[in-house]
């Protein structure tokens, strides 16, 4: 057996991860199609007059974004639980809290950052003014990855379960919400021509808090989960 | 080590469920007391407000809920890090049987909140910070419960609850704050919750009443649920068979 | 009492309705609370009960 360092086996988890949603496209496709779709709903559904959209936008497309992220969070730890790679994981003499990280980091890369990247086409479509478009892809950007962590706690919670994907989001739904007011509230003052950095610098912080404490509850909750 | 005796007696259900017993009368007593008294005195005894009339009257059941549904949270919260560090079954008990408590304070505190709403504001609803934290609190609740019940297994099930409950109380000053901050933004600037410089003092009094009253008897509610729970977990035991054939 | 009457008391200048309801949903509850914790009490005493015959009818053996 090769002796391998934290960091290595870091990097190996995420490599494996990253080939894993590349070849199963629809891993991180659907969340991004779930994202523009839901997000055309809402012309549909409110009307097409582009200062009420303009006036929503900001709201409409952190809110779906946070569904899409919701949603492809579902899946991150269940393939590995289902072929016993977590299992493997878990009881491997590594400490847990950078697995998890790498874990979730990947998980963000392929669902987060595309989703952030696409806002500026769906800004455009639901008439976002453009002095919005750069502080919606930073706050996505930070917000995102905020709510991979979060949901990564919920995922590892249920991961055990039937019917776990509509539990997952009674739990982590609340737990969002901070991130959801922050995030909108930086683009509507972008918008506005007010202050954007505040609401940026607290999505920032929460960033940091969950980086520093959520593995620990995803590490507990896995060991939960894997234990049962 | 004496120091730690009295943690792990504690800890012992059979000497809970004992200790418990003869404490029910204290908690249960001076709870509906001041429950009611402090009802009978608001209701009646208090002149009415000059800008709501007499709807305010509502605080009076409105306030204790939200405070001790809050609490109760809190408490649960730390029976699920007693539970997660020192594996104390009692601690999860509490922890299990504190949740449906407060999840219908949660929902009583939302009710009484919509009804004082409407001859206040004319609305319903209104997305106060104040309302829109019980509300996510009552969320939070909703997902304890859930996530307890997805398990088959108990020890499992604690064991997962505690983590979220941990999780979320973390959460809540963050949820409480940026909601607070979020209704600041968009605050019309007429509006504006009955703030605590408003209140008469002689408006205040009855309010510390059913305050205490509802934190008595959430205590003495919690171990009448708590009790329960250990008798059918420990049915198995002499002591319990003893008891209940005693009776 | 700062009301007149008890007629006044109900009304409460047209919030009656609102402030009763407020009360009378609360005690329910809170009643609802009490209640429930009985029947689980009950319950668990039944259970145990029959695990008590058990465990007599088992010794018997």
């Amino acid at each position: 057996m090769i002796p391998m360092g934290t960091g290595a086996v870091m990097f190996a988890v995420l490599r494996r991860d990253l080939q894993a949603a590349l070849r199963r496209g629809s891993e991180w496709s659907n969340p991004l199609l779930f994202f523009l779709m839901v997000c055309s709903l809402f012309p549909l559904g409110i009307g097409p007059e582009r200062q009420q959209l303009a006036v929503l936008a900001p709201g409409i497309i952190w809110v779906v974004a946070l569904l899409a992220s919701m949603m492809a969070t579902d899946g991150l730890f269940r393939g590995d639980y289902d072929d016993a790679t977590l299992e493997q994981l878990l009881l491997s003499p590594l400490p847990l809290y950078p697995l998890v990280l790498a874990k979730t980091f990947g998980h963000w890369l392929v669902s987060g950052l595309p989703l952030s990247l696409l806002s500026p086409l769906l800004a455009t479509i639901l008439q976002l003014p453009s002095e919005g478009l750069v502080v919606l892809m930073v706050s996505l950007l930070l917000g995102t990855a905020v709510l991979s962590f979060i949901g990564a706690i919920g995922a590892a919670l249920t991961v055990g379960l039937r019917k776990g994907g509509l539990l997952l989001s009674l739990i982590v739904l609340p737990l969002y919400i901070p991130v959801l007011i922050f995030g909108s509230a930086a683009v509507k003052s972008a918008i506005d021509g007010m202050a954007y950095l505040p609401p940026l610098a607290v999505l920032a912080a929460l960033l940091m808090t969950a980086l520093a404490l959520a593995p620990l509850a995803i590490g507990g909750a896995l060991r939960i989960s894997v234990d049962q | 080590m004496a120091n730690w005796q009295w943690f792990h007696k504690w800890g012992s259900p059979r000497w809970f469920y004992q200790f418990s017993g003869r404490l029910l009368p204290w908690l249960a007593i001076p709870a509906l007391l001041l429950l009611v008294g402090g009802c009978v005195w608001g209701l009646a005894f208090v002149p009415a407000d000059f800008k709501q009339g007499n709807s305010f009257r509502i605080i009076y059941i409105h306030v204790p809920a939200a405070a001790v549904a809050m609490g109760g949270y809190m408490l649960m919260a730390t029976a699920a890090a007693v539970h997660l560090i020192w594996r104390m079954k009692l601690a999860a008990i509490v922890m299990k049987s504190a949740a449906p408590i407060g999840a219908a304070l949660t929902f009583l505190a939302l009710l009484t909140g919509a009804v004082w709403g409407k001859p206040t504001w004319g609305t319903w609803w209104v997305w106060d910070a104040r309302i829109t934290s019980v509300l996510i609190l009552f969320f939070l609740y909703l997902g304890l419960i859930a996530l307890h019940q997805a398990f088959e297994n108990r020890d499992a099930a604690a064991r997962a609850c505690a983590v979220l409950a941990i999780v979320g109380a973390v959460n809540i000053p963050i949820i409480y704050w940026s909601v607070e901050w979020w209704y600041s933004l968009h605050q019309p600037a007429s509006i504006k919750f009955v703030g605590e410089s408003t209140i008469h003092p002689t408006m205040l009094r009855p309010l510390m009443a059913t305050l205490s009253g509802m934190y008595l008897f959430f205590g003495w509610v919690l171990l009448l649920f708590v009790r329960a729970e250990i008798i059918e977990r420990e049915k198995n035991t002499r002591w319990v068979q003893a008891l209940v054939s005693g009776k | 009492m700062v009301f007149a009457n008890l007629q006044q008391l109900w009304q409460m200048d047209g919030h009656g309705p609102y402030v009763w309801f407020s009360f009378a949903s609360s005690a329910i509850v809170l009643c609802a609370l009490v209640f429930e914790s009985r029947r689980r009490g009950r319950n668990a005493r039944a259970l145990a009960a029959a695990a008590a015959r058990r465990r007599q009818a088992e010794n018997q053996f």
